[in-house]
């Protein structure tokens, strides 16, 4: 019996699990094909719970190589996994791809290439790299539900395949509230909230996360941290409960509430997901426009935003989480064209002639 | 030797930039210099007026050295590859921790460890780079894998092969289950002496 042919996704490092996650949403909604993953974060592990096979290749930041060596390298190792996976198609997802896999693609043109580029960039950057689309056969762009807040470079361009809204976790695929608590290992009862501040360790939110925790636990409400597997340093402390599970939006039940930055992952998930959120953009990102993301939800009423949490102001905002999250949430789930992770799979399968 | 400000990298990129859209530049320039080091004459004469350096602790090699090590001159450090395949979780920690314990006492190398564990974690909490390669029992399940234990070493050397080119190691230190060859683990303590005495290489607890 032949071997099914394969899809390789090859994710960048960018800061969190974001771009992992949206390519292993697309992995899972393919049928008829063997997914194999590449990629630079240190997460990288993780998708061994998906049932995939994947390799890791260090970012250049997480080497210090000059910019010009670890292009080498990524080129090299890229061209090296094409050969002898010779994969039908690859898709990137990553707002910059890297100078290299232009190359490499070019020497292995039996496989067709996608770019996964999700919108919502800061206004005037990355402009340049818009031009890289040419490198590859499709360009599909994951939705956005902010995206009518969209100023980016992505948002006037006309080469995408748009998508709705991508999670890995469908509505509906979700355990329940006691499944979940059992399976975190949190206590069955009592309110408990999720509290996920900063795009893994791209940079010290400890003060946002303590400030946080201090205004729930004001209100009765037990606080859950999450240790990412690429996180810095564990946030700990004695009365809280670190959660640590991939995917996390599964057991998203245990939660009566949550405080997120809005990062495109946390973001969709928790409002998809039904889950009272009060966003913290963080607004440290090169690219990621966090802030008219979660201000765009604030100002449609599915959500609370806030730039931040020290400035004396988390108590009446998580009164108003408490009151209004629920009534929030539904007008989220409301507002939802549904997961476009089945489109995107589709539009990657089409791209490399497996439908 | 200290990294570039961020408004000195702009910069670099953009002239950079300008040189890569420069039609014709980049090729131009790389056919004149793959001609000058093939030439002889050249060569000779670049090796009589310049004299390259070649002894230990003179060339930049970046690569992060780890949490440990601090000063001007880390970057001079040579890279040392630690391979250590075949360990389980536990032995793959104990060997990260030898090598950072060693490195803390010479203070002579940055180390590059390629394993075929995950325990990223673990090498994050050191800031030491790691390279992955498949284990070999797995490599039987992984797209272009086998079955036979030849073609996975085949493999690895390949891979091996590029990192000692990419990353410019000078030594390649193998590890087992009761930790580092002690061929190795001389080498690494004659590394020391050979660098120059001036360079400023500090422990992290020296900078406090």
């Amino acid at each position: 019996m032949s071997e099914p042919p394969t899809v390789l996704l090859l994710s960048s490092n960018g800061a969190g699990m974001g771009h992992l996650t949206r390519l292993l949403a697309y992995g899972r909604r393919m049928e008829g094909v063997r997914v194999h993953v590449v990629s630079l974060s240190q997460a990288a592990p993780v998708v061994a719970a998906e049932g995939v096979t994947w390799e890791y290749l260090p970012s250049q930041g997480s080497t210090g190589l000059r910019p010009a060596t670890w292009r080498s390298l990524f080129a090299d190792r890229v061209a090296e996994v094409l050969s002898r996976v010779a994969p039908a198609a690859l898709v990137f997802d990553g707002t910059h791809p890297y100078r290299g896999l232009d190359v490499a693609l070019r020497s292995h043109p039996g496989t067709r290439s996608v770019w996964s580029r999700r919108g919502m960039w800061k206004p005037g950057r990355n402009v340049d790299q818009l031009a890289k689309a040419a490198w590859f056969d499709a360009v599909v762009e994951p939705g956005d539900l902010s995206a009518a807040a969209d100023r980016g470079a992505t948002a006037a361009a006309t080469d995408a395949v748009r998508v709705d809204p991508v999670t890995l976790v469908d509505r509906g695929a979700t355990s329940t509230r006691a499944q979940a608590r059992e399976a975190l290992g949190l206590p069955p009862d009592g309110p408990l909230a999720l509290v996920s501040l900063g795009a893994g360790n791209i940079n010290d939110t400890t003060d946002e996360v303590g400030a946080a925790a201090a205004a729930l636990r004001r209100q009765g409400v037990g606080v859950c941290v999450t240790v990412p597997a690429i996180a810095e340093r564990a946030v700990r402390h004695d009365d809280l409960h670190v959660v640590s599970h991939f995917p996390l939006s599964e057991h998203f039940a245990a939660f009566d509430c949550a405080v997120a930055a809005a990062g495109y992952n946390s973001f969709h998930e928790t409002l998809r997901l039904g889950v009272p959120t009060l966003f913290v953009p963080n607004d440290h990102t090169s690219l990621d426009d966090q802030v008219a993301r979660a201000e765009h939800a604030a100002a449609q009423g599915w959500a609370l935003s806030t730039r931040t949490l020290t400035d004396g102001g988390a108590d009446a905002l998580v009164t108003s989480l408490l009151e209004d999250g629920e009534q929030l949430a539904r007008a989220a789930q409301e507002a939802d064209p549904g997961n476009g992770a089945g489109d995107a799979a589709r539009a990657v399968l089409e791209a490399g002639g497996l439908v | 030797m200290t990294s570039p400000s961020p408004a000195v990298r702009r910069r670099q990129q953009q002239v950079a930039r300008l040189a890569r859209r420069t039609p014709g530049l980049v090729p131009a320039v790389d056919r004149a210099l793959h001609r000058v080091r093939r030439n002889a004459t050249l060569t000779d004469l670049f090796w009589r007026v310049f004299v390259p350096e070649t002894t230990l602790g003179v060339r930049p090699v970046a690569l992060h050295p780890g949490r440990r090590l601090a000063g001007r001159d880390v970057v001079f450090l040579p890279v040392v590859a630690v391979l250590g395949l075949g360990l389980t979780d536990e032995q793959a920690q104990t060997l990260l921790q030898t090598v950072a314990d060693l490195q803390a006492q010479e203070r002579s190398f940055k180390p590059l460890l390629i394993l075929d564990r995950p325990v990223l974690g673990a090498a994050r909490s050191h800031g030491f780079v790691v390279e992955l390669v498949t284990p070999r029992e797995d490599w039987a399940a992984m797209p272009g894998g086998s079955a036979d234990p030849a073609h996975w070493l085949e493999h690895v050397g390949r891979r091996v092969a590029g990192i000692v080119e990419h990353y410019q190691v000078l030594h390649l230190a193998r590890a087992g289950a009761d930790g580092l060859d002690p061929l190795d683990l001389a080498v690494l303590r004659a590394l020391a002496g050979r660098l120059p005495a001036d360079l400023d290489v500090r422990l992290v607890e020296e900078d406090r």
